[in-house]
């Protein structure tokens, strides 16, 4: 059961077209449910091992069924190459983890406080690791993509690009998120800017303010729940015992009132926010261009949000089944039990519930990541590419075959960060 | 005779996609434009395909030796005499298979690194052990100490630390006896924690922990001296340090595996790492028998420790109260075999009034220096 949404046009010799292109995704859901279920079982048996081979098939799958003017795209990278990159990464981040975890027993001598400053230490290293990561992965990914035989490219130096991606997060974190859109604008033009098919770039054009507009739909009502809540919380406090103006006292209430807000305020929030990415992704859409061609988004929301909110209800639902199997097993063995023995003197054995426990959670992790390749990565790919436009011109011809070389092996960083996306 | 398939061919040059008749020759397939040219010749042993062939779909073909050239042909052709011609295009069904070897030899091998793993941390946490300075390990006990109190502190007014007067010197007298035969770099900091829960813990450098609920349970001094010098000996073989040095090696092992997606170190303070460590089966049988043989070289009675085991299994089974302790001090056959074995006569760890008044050290309490 598949469905092609626009059909094959050879196009004549490539000399200049003015018409509109489109994307268009085969969806084969079966093929890739099976992919997906594949990677699952063979992931758990191998301790994860697997998920080079699983990488692989999916993008192998997906690229393959994105066709732009009736020609595929085609991915070109090998499992052994995301292999080979993870396992060189390992041999540098073994021996920086060990030295973390060793500095934790050298420190402690000095005082808790030494080892907490020295894990915000690590952790924004690894912050910054994770954007080079990402950066160096798109690289991979862009020059094992082709169409129409022309490979993908990315120049800039990635090592540039994490300090940069540092920088703005820490405008953002110091503007209490007022800053993000920059982040976001900033980055996503150094990304498409160094991003190549064959030997010609691609082009952005935007800026930050008109992504300011909706950001603040979506960030001004949260924060100010936030500090209208965080200051009703400190007031409350004072009224009732003046004499409580410790420090500790206020810097726990200020973080016990966000707490609360957030907790009641987080679905509200979430759907600001695919809201603003929606809304964002239109926009750097629209201000991207290909030699003649312009592009644009048309996706909206509302399919962002019902995109997360199915997957999110599906696993739920799966965990309940989970859940409700269980509870009738145990009430049964209660039953049996209590038959037997004493009623009332059964007492949760904590080996049971391990023999129990991780077969049903690695059951829940297999069924939710195969949801989540069908739910999720396929609807998001359909989407993107029903909503996507593409107008102007291009001369194939001046396309010429990119001559910049591509890295050997993939991904390591990114794999041992546990960077997500396809 | 050469059939002729229509196609489309992109060269690896441009991006220019040109519409082709493709000829089927003696030795490979010949692609001509439009106009009649010949654009390329490719070889029947150097064809792949770009993709997977499925029925209904386009057939990719590109070249062993991948420039980026690729040929389409299109799927309503009969292409019984290509596949004639070049059958390892079809022969890919066999990934079943294949596949399953594959992934079973994956298995395999991961398991062979966890294993090797698992019991290779252990080791290389005895090696490293011998390398820690003595001083380092009284820094962190003392460091760490703060925190295990803090764990089990439940009453918030009263005080962590017991502190009557009459106790710290029955206190300190039981360490001094149990200690005296003991040839040892370390010196033994005992202190009582006030907390119902019935445990003791021994901390890098010789700083020994015991919670009241321990003094509350046991009858006769000897128990308590049982428990102190297990502990001690716990100490002089430096188990807590090994025990620490070997959950940073599994520490380790679960960052690079879970891809430092756990925020590093937040969870674990050391106080809780300490708490769980799991001391091995090794451990805890050595400091058994050391622990009873620093009691005889002191003349105490042995056998103390059974005695106190058992009452707490008669009287709260498996609640959580016994569970603490015997998830680190686990009650197994052997053990209480090894433990009866050991039973042996001697002088009373206390006399009779400085045992009250041990059991009486939580009547003052103070907070930790």
């Amino acid at each position: 059961m598949s469905s092609v949404t626009e059909s094959a046009d050879l196009t004549p010799p490539g000399q200049r077209r003015a018409q509109s292109w489109a994307l268009a995704y085969l969806d084969e859901r079966g093929r890739l449910a099976r992919i997906a279920f594949r990677n699952a079982v063979f992931g758990v048996i191998t301790l994860g091992l697997y998920r080079f081979w699983g990488k692989t098939h999916i993008r192998r799958h997906l690229w393959s069924h994105v066709s732009l003017a009736g020609e595929p795209f085609e991915y070109t990278g090998l499992a052994k190459e995301l292999l080979l990159g993870f396992l060189i990464v390992l041999a540098f981040l073994i021996p920086l983890y060990a030295v973390s975890r060793f500095a934790d027993l050298a420190l402690v001598t000095l005082g808790t406080w030494a080892v907490v400053v020295k894990n915000i230490a690590f952790g924004l290293l690894l912050y910054w690791l994770l954007h080079l990561a990402i950066y160096r992965a798109r690289r991979y990914r862009l020059t094992r993509t082709l169409w129409r035989g022309i490979r993908g490219a990315q120049t800039g130096s990635a090592i540039a690009y994490a300090f940069k991606a540092f920088g703005y997060s820490l405008i953002t974190v110091i503007t209490l998120g007022l800053a993000y859109p920059l982040l976001r604008a900033r980055l996503y033009g150094i990304r498409m800017r160094n991003t190549w098919i064959g030997n010609r770039p691609f082009r952005f054009e935007g800026s930050t303010r008109p992504l300011v507009k909706g950001w603040l739909v979506a960030w001004l009502p949260v924060t100010v729940v936030i500090v209208l809540f965080v200051g009703i919380s400190i007031a409350g406090t004072y009224l009732q015992e003046p004499a409580a103006a410790d420090e500790n006292q206020v810097t726990s209430l200020m973080l016990g009132g966000a707490g609360v807000a957030m907790f009641l305020l987080l679905p509200v929030a979430l759907v600001l926010y695919v809201w603003y990415r929606a809304y964002e992704f239109r926009y750097l859409a629209g201000e991207t261009t290909f030699e003649g061609l312009r592009f644009g988004s048309g996706l909206k929301a509302r399919s962002l949000i019902w995109i997360y909110l199915s997957y999110w209800l599906a696993s739920f639902g799966v965990l309940m089944l989970i859940g409700l199997t269980v509870g009738i097993a145990a009430a049964f063995i209660v039953i049996q039990g209590s038959a037997a023995g004493d009623p009332g003197t059964w007492q949760p054995n904590p080996t049971l519930g391990f023999i129990i426990g991780i077969p049903l959670f690695l059951v829940f992790f297999m069924v939710s990541s195969v949801l989540h390749v069908i739910l999720v990565m396929r609807r998001l790919v359909m989407r993107i590419c029903e909503t996507l436009t593409i107008s102007g011109e291009v001369d194939f011809e001046a396309i010429e075959q990119s001559a910049l070389a591509a890295p050997g092996r993939g991904e390591g960083l990114a794999d041992a960060l546990d960077v997500g996306g396809v | 005779m050469t059939t002729v398939i229509a196609g489309n061919y992109a060269d690896g040059q441009t991006a220019r996609l040109h519409p082709v008749q493709v000829h089927l020759e003696s030795t490979g397939l010949a692609i001509v434009d439009a106009e009649g040219a010949r654009l390329a010749l490719w070889a029947y042993e150097e064809l792949e395909p770009a993709e997977a062939v499925q029925t209904g779909r386009p057939v990719r073909l590109r070249l062993r030796d991948d420039k980026g050239a690729r040929l389409t042909i299109e799927p309503e052709t009969s292409l019984e005499a290509l596949w004639q011609a070049a059958p390892q295009l079809r022969g890919r069904r066999r990934m079943g298979r294949r596949a399953w070897r594959a992934v079973a030899v994956m298995a395999a091998s991961v398991g062979a690194v966890g294993v090797g793993l698992v019991y290779g941390v252990p080791r290389l946490a005895d090696a490293l052990t011998v390398l820690v300075p003595v001083s380092w390990e009284e820094a962190t006990g003392s460091a760490i100490q703060r925190e295990v109190i803090g764990l089990f502190v439940e009453d918030a007014a009263a005080g962590p630390i017991c502190a009557a007067a009459a106790g710290r010197a029955a206190l300190d007298r039981l360490t001094q006896r149990v200690a005296a035969p003991i040839e040892t770099d370390f010196s033994f900091t005992v202190t009582v924690a006030n907390s119902k829960t019935v445990n003791a813990f021994a901390l890098p450098g010789g700083y020994i922990v015991v919670l009241s609920g321990l003094i509350d349970l046991a009858e006769s001094p000897d128990e308590v001296a049982a428990v102190l010098a297990h502990e001690m000996a716990h100490v002089v073989e430096r188990h807590p340090t090994r025990g620490m040095i070997r959950n940073t090696g599994h520490g380790i092992l679960i960052d690079v595996l879970l891809g430092g997606s756990v925020a590093p170190g937040w969870a674990s303070s050391m106080g809780q790492m300490l708490i769980t460590t799991s001391y091995t089966r090794e451990d805890e049988a050595e400091a058994d028998a050391l622990g009873a043989d620093f009691l005889k070289a002191a003349g105490l009675r042995t056998g103390g420790d059974i005695r106190f085991f058992e009452r707490l299994k008669e009287k709260f089974g498996d609640m959580p109260q016994a569970l603490a302790m015997f998830s680190s001090h686990p009650l197994t056959e052997d053990r209480i075999a090894a433990l009866r074995e050991r039973a042996s006569d001697g002088d009373d760890a206390l006399g009779d009034s400085e045992w009250q008044a041990l059991r009486t050290i939580c009547d003052e309490t103070t907070a930790v220096e």
